[in-house]
């Protein structure tokens, strides 16, 4: 050890290294490699990936930082991924999707990572002229790539499929055919147990018989539902038109359905879903004698029961608060 | 309008949540000589339905848990909460207190934004006399609920 003035270490000699690997000058490049593999050695020898998966879990609302975490070493990388593409959010109308279809392309392992899948879908090119002017932003412009994504994806659990429109609902007959196959053919995947439906009008109900492994179903912003007998193209054929059982349903939340809470209610009933329900939710206002019927039809069954029938406001003060609301309703619809 | 259920016919009911909205409406009138009139008017009426309803609990009840989520529904320009006659809220609780095991958990939120605050709210019941009974006899709890967001305005 060499001290300088006033006793400061000036420079320290060890007959330790300080580092226990060891540099070649033969090639730089093959040495900065080593030093990577052996920090990646190091990290993996340090922390079990138990422990870095916990510690992402805990970022997993902050992509920043994920991302960030993903670019410390190989390792940590890896780890990420997974906390990256856990739930991932993608919408037709945005270049985005694109993106994502050639991630998916190029990593196809991401493809059973993604465990809850957000879509969104813009009002599409083939809707009615008159509707679409309505959308001046926005128009649906990935619909291959979105259904490709959402064909490709082998490990979903939950499934939200959103309209977006400022002004009207986005409604299932005017999506692309290939967009609503591949929602249908996700909805068949036997990993998938939440199904997320949100401002999206005239799905057919009907169709959810088939997919035996959803338990729990949300409703929410709905004006129309279609409870007509299935036939959509794509599905399956076994039982098609048949008014089949949708008992599997075991939890059932209605969001916000005013007009068509009748129809659900009926459909509800209809299909056996009362006989095996636990959880309900419905937040709604005029739940009507349909709602109430349904209501009653679960209670030898309901563990769980939260209900918000709230009340009619008047016009002046609805005015006032709009401006403060997301809303895809109109009030005349009421 | 009554809520048309008999929570006695529920036999495998263990967690309840009903939310209680509540609204103020106030009516300000500017006078042409500059003076300002402001009438206040509350609605009751979903207090009211879920008292009815709660009275249909059976006892003894198969009911653990019970979650009250009281909205308080204010204008937007409202800094403090205008005068309320909790009496109806105080005969809801008092007889649900009888039923659920756990007590029950009375959850505060704005349900329209407004330059009020939730613990503004939380503090008022706190201060009510029946309620600051109920809290000390450990049968009810009441907290603030600031993640609850609103949903859309007609459903107030």
């Amino acid at each position: 050890m060499i001290l300088g003035r006033g006793g400061r270490v000036i420079k320290h000699q060890s007959t330790e290294p300080i580092f226990k690997f060891s540099f070649t000058l033969a090639s730089p490049f093959t040495s900065v490699k080593s030093f990577v593999t052996n920090m990646n050695s190091k990290s993996e020898s340090t922390l079990p990936p138990e422990v870095l998966d916990l510690i992402f879990s805990l970022l997993e609302s902050d992509i920043a930082s994920l991302k960030a975490c993903s670019r410390v070493n190989i390792l940590f990388s890896v780890h990420v991924e997974r906390h990256i593409y856990r739930e991932v959010t993608v919408d037709n109308g945005y270049p985005q999707a694109k993106r994502l279809y050639n991630i998916l392309l190029r990593k196809p392992h991401l493809t059973s990572m993604v465990q809850f899948l957000h879509v969104g879908i813009s009002v599409p090119l083939n809707a009615p002229r008159s509707i679409r002017s309505f959308f001046s932003r926005r128009v649906a412009q990935f619909d291959e790539e979105l259904s490709a994504i959402i064909l490709s994806l082998t490990s979903l659990e939950g499934l939200t499929v959103r309209g977006n429109s400022d002004d009207a609902q986005v409604i299932w007959p005017w999506l692309d055919g290939r967009l609503r196959s591949a929602i249908l053919h996700a909805l068949l995947s036997p990993s998938l147990k939440n199904f997320t439906l949100e401002s999206l009008d005239e799905f057919p109900l009907f169709s959810l018989k088939n997919w035996e492994s959803i338990s729990r179903l949300t409703l929410s912003k709905l004006h129309s539902v279609n409870v007509e007998p299935f036939s959509e193209p794509g599905a399956s054929e076994s039982g098609q038109g048949a008014r089949a059982d949708c008992s599997h349903i075991c939890s059932l939340a209605i969001t916000l359905c005013c007009p068509c809470i009748l129809n659900i209610g009926a459909w509800a009933i209809s299909s056996g879903i009362a006989s095996q329900l636990r959880e309900l939710t419905v937040h709604s206002l005029g739940i009507g004698d349909e709602g109430w019927r349904f209501i009653e039809a679960c209670q030898n069954t309901l563990t769980t029961l939260e209900l918000d029938t709230g009340f009619q406001c008047e016009s002046e003060f609805t005015t006032e608060i709009l401006a403060h609301f997301t809303c895809n309703y109109s009030l005349q619809s009421l | 309008m009554p809520i048309p259920l008999n929570l006695a016919e529920y036999p495998k009911l263990q967690h309840l949540c009903i939310h209680i909205n509540i609204r103020f409406l106030e009516d300000i009138f500017h006078r042409r000589d500059g003076a300002i009139i402001e009438t206040r008017r509350t609605s009751y009426s979903s207090v009211n339905a879920i008292s009815q309803l709660l009275q249909t609990l059976p006892s003894p009840s198969t009911l653990r848990t019970l979650v009250l989520h009281v909205k308080i529904h204010v204008r937007m320009s409202t800094s403090s909460l205008p005068t309320f006659d909790w009496l109806p809220l105080e005969r809801a609780l008092s007889s649900a207190c009888l039923v659920s095991a756990d007590g029950i958990e009375l959850k505060v939120s704005l349900g329209t934004p407004s330059k009020m605050k939730e613990c503004d709210v939380v503090k008022l019941l706190k201060e009510d006399v029946v309620l600051s009974r109920m809290a000390a006899r450990g049968v009810l709890n009441i907290r603030e609920e600031k993640d609850w967001s609103p949903g859309l305005p007609w459903a107030i």
